[in-house]
């Protein structure tokens, strides 16, 4: 009983205080990638705890642990089977929450394809282009990984500029932050809205991501050349986010993008 | 980045485009406030989205004095919905788990941490 007191208040210690702790000072925008994996360990763990709680009390319920006294029996089995209960309305949940964002998905595909103007495929990749007086660019993660982007992009930056940007969406695609995202959006989905570790979760991933692509895009097609990108965009439309990010990335040195690197290399 | 009081972005512009869609006539500040349930956005929040949203040329204010300040929809939904992706994306609050946009995913109190970031290191670099 203990045991299962323990990985339970464990579970709740995570809960309640990992995102106080991992959102103290502004760490995170300088380790953007650190403060991600931070954050899925937290919540990897929590979950680790409570299943293991949740078991630890099964097992003493259907008489996998020797109780010492008639007491402790009684607790045993009304903590598995009040576990059980609550392992089976967490999976219920999460099944009901993970439909909706399927249809969401789906749904979102389906405006994007009919106005798809042309389509080219590069490094395992389908750049789909489709006609819009807004410059757009979203990665759409699944089986065939596709990065629609609008006419209006084009239009409006350079072409190193727009490969910055490209860059920038295959390091969603690469580094699957399309999952990450939906477990960030489940989780607040299933927790109660007075415990703030789900939206802090889902805000962390959404803030989060965005850095981590903003740098895997910066050291493959140019720092200079994202932040202009960047600026470019956030005046185009007035989202004052793109601004700050393009500001981040002019506060750190920068090695030059591989592609140069590799130009520089083959001249000597 | 902590914090309950959290909406992204996008999903109030998106709540306050509904909610100016579905009025039959312009709307103010306080009115649209009026209509939230659940969670009410602060005055100075929503100010801050109408603006953003009238630059973006989807809200037409009208009224001089703060007081007669309203606002209504540029286009009706259907027009909006119709015109870009961009804001048929915004008009849903769910879909940043299949789409990852390059732009107006981060909520405002991001946008706090991420001045607050860029001026202390600019700061201590005057230094």
């Amino acid at each position: 009983m203990i045991a299962t007191g323990s990985f339970l208040a464990a579970a709740v210690l995570i809960l309640l205080f990992s995102p106080l702790m991992l959102t103290a000072g502004r760490w995170q925008v300088r380790r953007p990638r650190t403060a991600l994996t931070l954050w899925f360990c937290a919540f990897f763990a929590g979950i680790g705890f409570a299943v293991t709680s949740a078991a630890i009390a099964l097992l003493g319920a259907v008489g996998g642990v020797n109780p010492a006294s008639s007491g402790e029996a009684l607790v045993l089995t009304l903590v598995g089977w009040l576990s059980l209960g609550v392992l089976a309305a967490v999976i219920a949940l999460v099944s009901a929450s993970a439909e909706p964002l399927a249809d969401s998905w789906r749904e979102a595909v389906g405006r994007f394809a009919p106005v798809a103007v042309s389509r080219e495929h590069s490094h395992g990749v389908t750049l789909v282009w489709f006609d819009s007086e807004e410059p757009v660019a979203c990665a759409v993660p699944s089986g065939e990984p596709e990065i629609f982007l609008s006419t209006a992009l084009k239009e409006l930056l350079s072409d190193p500029q727009l490969r910055a940007v490209i860059e920038h969406e295959r390091a969603h695609l690469r580094q699957h932050h399309g999952w990450a995202v939906r477990i960030a959006e489940i989780n607040a989905l299933c927790l109660p809205k007075r415990f703030p570790a789900g939206r802090a979760l889902k805000r962390a991933t959404l803030l989060l991501i965005e850095l981590i692509a903003d740098d895997a895009a910066a050291r493959r097609a140019g720092a200079v050349h994202l932040a202009n990108a960047l600026a470019t965009m956030g005046h185009n439309t007035a989202d004052p986010g793109l601004e700050l990010r393009a500001d981040r990335l002019t506060l750190r040195r920068w090695k030059k993008p591989r592609s140069q690197r590799a130009a520089a290399l083959a001249r000597a | 980045m902590a914090g309950e009081r959290t909406r992204e972005r996008g999903e109030l512009e998106g709540t306050v485009m509904r909610i100016l869609w579905e009025a039959s006539e312009p709307l103010s500040a306080r009115d649209i406030q009026a209509v939230f349930t659940g969670h009410v956005p602060a005055y100075t929040t929503l100010m801050t989205a109408l603006e953003r949203l009238q630059k973006k040329g989807d809200v037409v204010r009208s009224g001089d004095s703060p007081r007669k300040v309203r606002f209504r929809a540029a286009r009706s939904g259907d027009e909006h919905v119709g015109r870009s992706m961009m804001t048929a994306l915004d008009g849903a609050g769910d879909r940043q788990a299949a789409l990852l946009q390059f732009a107006g995913n981060l909520a405002e109190e991001d946008l706090d941490l991420l001045r607050g970031a860029i001026t202390g290191k600019t700061s201590r670099k005057r230094r």
